[in-house]
């Protein structure tokens, strides 16, 4: 009797040892994205994003009592230092690595994490990025080729207007927005834009691409541009008193960008984006940028709230399955979620948001006009 | 196209500021300054930390930034550039290119990636000029462009000191020789040279928006100009600047605005090629 | 004797290091540095050698990668169909610039090579049709050697050795011709060099034209071993530090841009800890370099190789 009680005892001290041992292991997760260079801004939303997602599950107790390690490596200016990133970061056999926001990094780094084996999880618009079919790659944004969509369609149902010019920033995210309303116009509308004008990310001057467009005579203006340039396509266009409707791509809202504009510059102008976080009434998303305001000292922007979503939705599938990389790939294959950035599922390409809304600018406050979503093919 | 020679005169006057900056630099010490974009942008930044920490009037930010270069500028000076003065052309350019890293991203680590702005002179507002409109910021710039290049021209040209510049700038031995402390011209040439770039970044700012990054777009329009105009040339500075302005936004007017870099720079190629000595510039003498 | 055992030591180091390596990481940086390497013996022939300055460089190698990854994605072409092909398209690049920059020097020479590496940049950015734009080129197809595809970064550690070799003994070989010598007198003192005979277009066109087809077969290297190309690999960025691969190592030396590229290769990956401040390190570094080391390592060690 004594023997078999001192046994229980020592198997009882040695599982509450190993217990908290297990414990102690900690999931580990990598963020590869820019956090030097031209899209440094870009980088921070998505860093601050994410860690305040892996800090809150942390403070609760990790996930199963499993806290998460965070990688965080710099994708720097150019796709090969993104993939000497991943790589670097591999090495600490991470369960699943969130990406950057630039489509040719991302695009670099695919080949790798095929290799690998291991959940993508990234959110560039570019359409290319989900259309080579990698099996481990998931976008946490919307598609180009669904904002455009969204664009072109109010420009031509809801504003009536058939004769469409375009300006766009001249590099991927600017001239791939270009060919999808190019493309859209034609398939849906056999229209053609009436003007097309590039300006180079770095410009300060767009006036004689503006003036173009005007004699064109077109009636409605599409801005694709970046956070950093569209501000000062907007200021111009004001200037020279171009005064069709104008349907400004995500970037006009980056809290950043709108505090280099003026109410008056910024009143009656159209923008299209997936959500801006200040607008959403969802309790959650209020609680979200209240915390993220504390945390980081600064407004979130869109990015980084989806960002967030993909780390939570990455440790939603750990809490049920467990942290193995193939049970997250299935899991954010089949599985729907339900983000702060909207509903989350997946289409058949791995593309996981499939809404984005036209807001109007009444002085310096925007106004949702229309919340459009396109259906998810799976 | 008046709108548009207007315009490309206001951008083209930041790139004449720039350009003149540089040149100031080249004469004195024979360097390559492939780091004058982020000594603009230092300009920038100073008086975006300025405005903030300040609360100054327009002019009164400017003054402030210009004071606070006028201390860093010597440091810099003392510590980067007077090394590399007897470098060969390859250290040079190396070396400029290392300090213009460094610098920017001391600017990425301490300002954080997110641009930033100045506010516009009277709060901005347009003026009407024969049918064109052009915002009062660029008429500012050009107006501030104008007078530093008339401050240099009188500097040089009026002053003990300035003379003495531009005799060490032209024939340093020939100075030295007659009693010139051409080391000391050089520190004073950086000096203005660093004045100057504060002055361009000040102007740029509202239009530009003041990150990181800044830099490198504005040094490579300032080296088209430099080429154009004449290399080692101040009024070349100021016309080779004007003119790749306006011809920026000519050929996004009438050529291709997808294009336009292209075109640029194989102006610029041309240039350099068939006519190296630009409008203004220096005979391209054999390095014997 | 010593130095003998030392050279042979180094050598069977680098050929068994992917043996003794687990890391996939490490490899990989290894491989891209030795891509850089022939790059950087490319740009010392016409620098270390020939005296022309070129911060445009990363356009021959964006050339060499461009033109084999369009003839195998879009023609099916192997690497080794489309390495001549790179090779002739880049050298005839080289040309392309050196035919116009011939009378140029110091700083004008320079600033052409940066306009020339712009230009190529945008062309490869907007010529959609021809090179897929921004987005660029995706779906490379790995090199085949006797029919085995080369996917590890061991197995392309070894294609990359030995295209690095072959660079190394074509510019060991060339030091020792008079097209070797003719380069090395152009670049000491020009005008002497043209009044004894020499005759320095046809040298420094072939200085052009080489250093630009060795940085073309390192792009065929690249766009196979990674993949997917898109132009923003190619930027003024790469170029400088290609330079100063070249320049830390020592310019007209026969290892020193070997060492360069490797140094300059591995050195932000092991500053990677220090996050954003590692840039301002490494332009700190560079700085330090060019006001004491402006002749490279090699002049510390003082064992100028060049000499023919």
């Amino acid at each position: 009797m004594r023997t078999f009680l001192s046994g229980l005892a020592r198997l009882a001290a040695l599982l509450l040892v190993a217990l908290p041992a297990a414990a102690q292991q900690p999931i580990h997760m990598s963020l590869v994205v820019p956090t030097t260079g031209p899209f440094a801004v870009l980088g921070t939303s998505q860093h601050q994003g994410a860690l305040l997602a892996v800090e809150e599950i942390n403070a609760k107790g990790g996930i199963k009592g499993q806290k998460i390690d965070l990688a965080i490596e710099d994708s720097g200016a150019s796709p090969t230092v993104a993939v000497t990133a991943l790589r670097r970061t591999l090495s600490s056999h991470p369960t699943v690595v969130f990406g950057p926001i630039i489509g040719t990094q991302v695009l670099a780094m695919a080949p790798e994490i095929q290799k690998e084996g291991v959940p993508f999880l990234v959110i560039p618009g570019t359409l290319k990025v989900t259309q080579i079919g990698n099996p481990w790659l998931f976008r946490f944004q919307v598609t180009d080729m669904v904002a455009r969509r969204v664009v072109t369609k109010f420009s031509v149902e809801r504003l009536k207007k058939n004769k469409i010019g375009i300006i766009h920033v001249n590099d991927e995210y600017g001239i791939g927005g270009r060919d999808a309303t190019i493309d859209i116009l034609k398939k849906d509308y056999h229209l053609a834009p009436v003007a097309v004008e590039a300006y180079g990310a770095t410009d300060r001057d767009v006036s004689a691409q503006l003036l173009k467009i005007k004699n064109a005579g077109a009636d409605v203006l599409h801005v694709q541009g970046n956070s950093g340039d569209i501000a000062v396509v907007i200021k111009q266009i004001r200037q020279l008193k171009i005064d069709v409707p104008v349907i400004a791509s995500t970037g006009l809202v980056a809290p950043g960008t709108l505090k280099l504009l003026e109410p008056e510059e910024l009143d009656g102008i159209y923008v299209e984006t997936a959500g801006i976080p200040a607008l959403e009434t969802n309790p959650k998303v209020k609680e979200w940028m209240k915390a993220y305001e504390a945390r980081w000292q600064r407004t979130p922007d869109w990015f980084a709230m989806q960002d967030y979503d993909a780390v939570m939705t990455a440790a939603e599938i750990i809490g049920s399955k467990g942290a193995d990389r193939e049970a997250i790939r299935r899991g954010l294959r089949e599985q729907k979620f339900q983000g702060l950035a909207g509903e989350i599922v997946a289409d058949k390409e791995g593309n996981m948001y499939h809404t984005s809304r036209i807001f109007r600018f009444e002085g310096k406050t925007p106004k949702l006009l229309e919340a459009i979503s396109v259906q998810p093919q799976p | 196209m008046l709108q548009l020679v207007l315009s490309g005169t206001a951008m083209g006057a930041i790139y004449a500021l720039v350009a003149l900056g540089f040149v100031l630099l080249y004469n004195a010490t024979n360097l390559i300054n492939f780091a004058q974009g982020e000594i603009v942008a230092l300009g920038a930044y100073l008086c975006v930390f300025g405005a903030a920490a300040l609360g100054l009037p327009y002019f009164g930010t400017l003054a402030a930034a210009i004071g606070a270069m006028a201390v860093l500028a010597p440091l810099l000076f003392a510590l980067a550039y007077f090394p590399l003065r007897n470098r060969s052309l390859l250290a040079g350019v190396v070396g400029t290119i290392g300090i213009g890293i460094t610098l920017k991203n001391l600017f990425l680590v301490v300002a954080g990636p997110l641009p930033k702005t100045l506010p516009v002179f009277l709060g901005g507002g347009q003026v009407e000029l024969g049918g064109a409109s052009l915002p009062l910021q660029a008429v500012i710039v050009i107006a501030v462009a104008a007078l530093v290049f008339a401050a240099h021209f009188f500097f040089t040209h009026h002053t003990f000191t300035g003379i003495r510049l531009r005799a060490a700038a032209q024939d340093r031995e020939m100075a030295q020789l007659v009693g010139v402390r051409v080391n000391a011209m050089m520190g004073i040439a950086f000096v203005a040279s660093c004045v100057i770039a504060t002055v361009a970044g000040f102007l740029v700012a509202p239009i530009v928006f003041v990150s990181p990054e800044m830099g490198l777009p504005l040094m490579l329009k300032a080296f088209i100009a430099i080429v154009v105009g004449g290399f080692g040339s101040i009024p070349g500075a100021l016309a080779g600047g004007l003119f790749v302005g306006v011809l920026d936004t000519m050929t996004a007017a009438y050529v291709s605005s997808t294009y336009r870099d292209v075109f640029t720079f194989l102006v610029f190629i041309l240039v350099i090629t068939l006519r190296p000595t630009g409008f203004f510039g220096e005979r391209v003498s054999l390095r014997v | 004797m010593k130095r003998h055992a030392l050279g042979a030591a180094l050598i069977a180091a680098v050929i068994l290091l992917p043996a003794l390596v687990e890391s996939r990481y490490v490899l990989f940086v290894c491989d891209l540095a030795m891509i850089y390497a022939i790059v950087a013996l490319g740009l010392n022939l016409l620098m270390g050698y020939g005296g022309q300055i070129s911060v445009g460089h990363a356009a021959f190698f964006g050339i060499g990668a461009y033109t084999s990854a369009i003839l195998s994605v879009d023609f099916g072409w192997s690497f080794w169909t489309a390495l001549p092909a790179s090779l002739a398209l880049s050298a005839a690049f080289g040309l392309v610039l050196g035919l116009p920059t011939l009378r140029l020097r110091g700083h004008y020479l320079i600033l052409a090579t940066l306009g020339f590496g712009e230009i190529v940049r945008l062309v490869l950015q907007n010529w959609q049709q021809l090179t897929k734009g921004p987005t660029g080129i995706v779906g490379i197809p790995p090199v085949r050697l006797f029919g085995i595809a080369l996917q590890t970064e061991r197995q392309f550690y070894y294609l990359a050795l030995a295209f690095l070799a072959l660079a190394l003994v074509v510019t060991v070989r060339l030091a020792r011709t008079r097209m070797g010598r003719e380069l090395i007198s152009v670049r000491d003192h020009e005008l002497a060099a043209e009044l004894m005979g020499v005759d320095t277009v046809r040298v420094k066109l072939f200085a052009f034209s080489t250093s630009a087809a060795f940085a073309g077969i390192a792009g065929s290297l690249y766009a196979h071993m990674s993949g997917s190309i898109s132009p923003d690999v190619f930027t003024f960025e790469l170029s400088v530090a290609l330079l100063i691969m070249v320049m830390l190592g020592g310019p007209g030396t026969i290892l020193g841009p070997v060492f360069g590229a490797l140094v300059l290769t591995a050195l932000p990956e092991v500053l990677r800890d220090f996050k954003e401040l590692y840039l301002v390190f490494y332009g700190v570094g560079i700085l330090l370099l060019s006001i004491f080391l402006p002749r490279g390592l090699a002049g510390l060690l003082r064992r100028p190789l060049a000499s023919g």
